[in-house]
């Protein structure tokens, strides 16, 4: 969707037309399901996350800033939700130290030099970004498991970009060394003829 | 410049301005312990590439829409709890129609159950005479009559019906033919 038919639907939203909102979620959503899910790691959590966010959104259309284009703002929402929400799976997930013994269900004892398949990856990601600091996983997610460009990343947490690259500079530094003590740790226990 | 600027460099890759790019490049060309890092820093970053290019999609976007606006829709009306009762039961229609559908077939066998026990044992409480006519007929009555007391129990039954309404019923089945 272009930045002009953006603008003429949400000024439509904004005057109660729910047909134009409509169609801005049906452009949105995916994207702010994605969002949700990378911090959230429960399809069923992020889609309450994501249904929380739109009723905001159509709360606030008043006040929407034009120089921001909807996806951001509503990245904005998401993420603010996701990140002071009460769900389990993320309250979970920040209490729980990785348990390596727990989290090779994907792959056995001979394939441990190989990769990790791609939903243990994912599982031990999202267990392992816990003991970041909450700007530094924040920033984590957003520009690395969405993939976000950095300006529309220093947006949603209102960060300059100074700011942005330290965080991810740590984020990453820390999230790289912690898979590689995963990785050595379950190849020790795969070697490991008492286990 | 020491190697640790260079690492910091390495880790933000996808951000750096083109001249520290190529300062990095250039400082990689001379330096195997930086390289290595750097191919580890390489590796980890096509990880989270490969979770990053996972499409996450709501299973039914439709659906998923519909649910949205109406929950958005009820805040003008201010049914939020009427929209996210009715989200809920969606979700769970089947498992509930299952749970009552099993409710009531509880409630039904234990009726007809108890019905059985009270006429064909008689053994629970003291009986009216009728009740005990009844069953001795039905203990020793040969199979043409066991077939007509038959039907006539089951024209009696319904599910809710009073047990002494049920043997008033039954005796004005009989009382022409048998009692
Ligand atoms: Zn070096």
């Amino acid at each position: 969707m272009d930045k002009d038919s953006e603008q003429a639907l949400i000024n439509q939203s904004a005057k109660g037309d729910a047909i134009a909102f409509r169609r801005l979620v049906e452009d949105s959503q995916n994207f702010a399901l994605s969002i949700a899910y990378k911090f959230l790691n429960n399809m069923a959590d992020a889609e309450d996350i994501v249904q929380e966010a739109y009723i905001r959104v159509w709360k606030n259309l008043h006040r929407y800033d034009h120089d921001f284009r909807f996806k951001t703002w509503l990245g904005k929402i998401i993420t603010n939700l996701c990140l002071d929400t009460k769900k389990s799976s993320y309250r979970k997930m920040l209490i729980n130290p990785v348990d390596v013994t727990t989290t090779q269900s994907a792959s056995d004892a001979n394939e441990t030099g190989r990769q990790l398949e791609h939903e243990e990856l994912k599982e031990i990601i999202h267990k392992l970004a816990a003991s970041l600091t909450e700007k530094q996983r924040a920033v984590f997610i957003l520009r690395d498991l969405q993939q976000l460009e950095p300006d529309e990343v220093c947006t949603i947490l209102a960060m300059s970009a100074g700011n942005l690259k330290s965080n991810l500079y740590y984020a990453r530094m820390k999230m790289k060394n912690l898979l590689e003590e995963y990785y050595n740790e379950k190849k020790r226990l795969s070697m490991d003829p008492t286990h | 410049m020491n190697c640790n600027h260079y690492h910091n460099l390495m880790y933000l890759k996808a951000e750096l301005s083109e001249q520290d790019l190529l300062s990095l490049q250039q400082h990689l060309a001379t330096c195997t312990s930086c390289t290595q890092l750097a191919s580890e820093v390489r590796l980890f970053q096509e990880r989270m590439n490969s979770i990053a290019s996972q499409e996450v999609k709501p299973t039914n976007a439709a659906a998923f829409t519909a649910s949205i606006m109406a929950a958005v829709q009820a805040q003008k009306s201010g049914t939020t709890i009427h929209v996210q009762v009715m989200n809920w039961l969606q979700k769970n229609i089947l498992r509930y129609s299952l749970a009552t559908v099993s409710l009531f077939q509880i409630i039904f066998f234990s009726i007809e159950f108890q019905n059985t026990r009270n006429h064909a044992t008689g053994l629970d409480f003291p009986q009216s005479n009728a009740e005990v006519i009844l069953d001795s007929e039905m203990i020793h009555d040969n199979p043409a009559e066991r077939k007509q007391h038959t039907s006539g129990f089951a024209a009696c039954k319904t599910p809710f019906m009073e047990r002494l309404a049920y043997l008033e019923c039954l005796k004005s089945k009989y009382s022409s033919t048998s009692l």
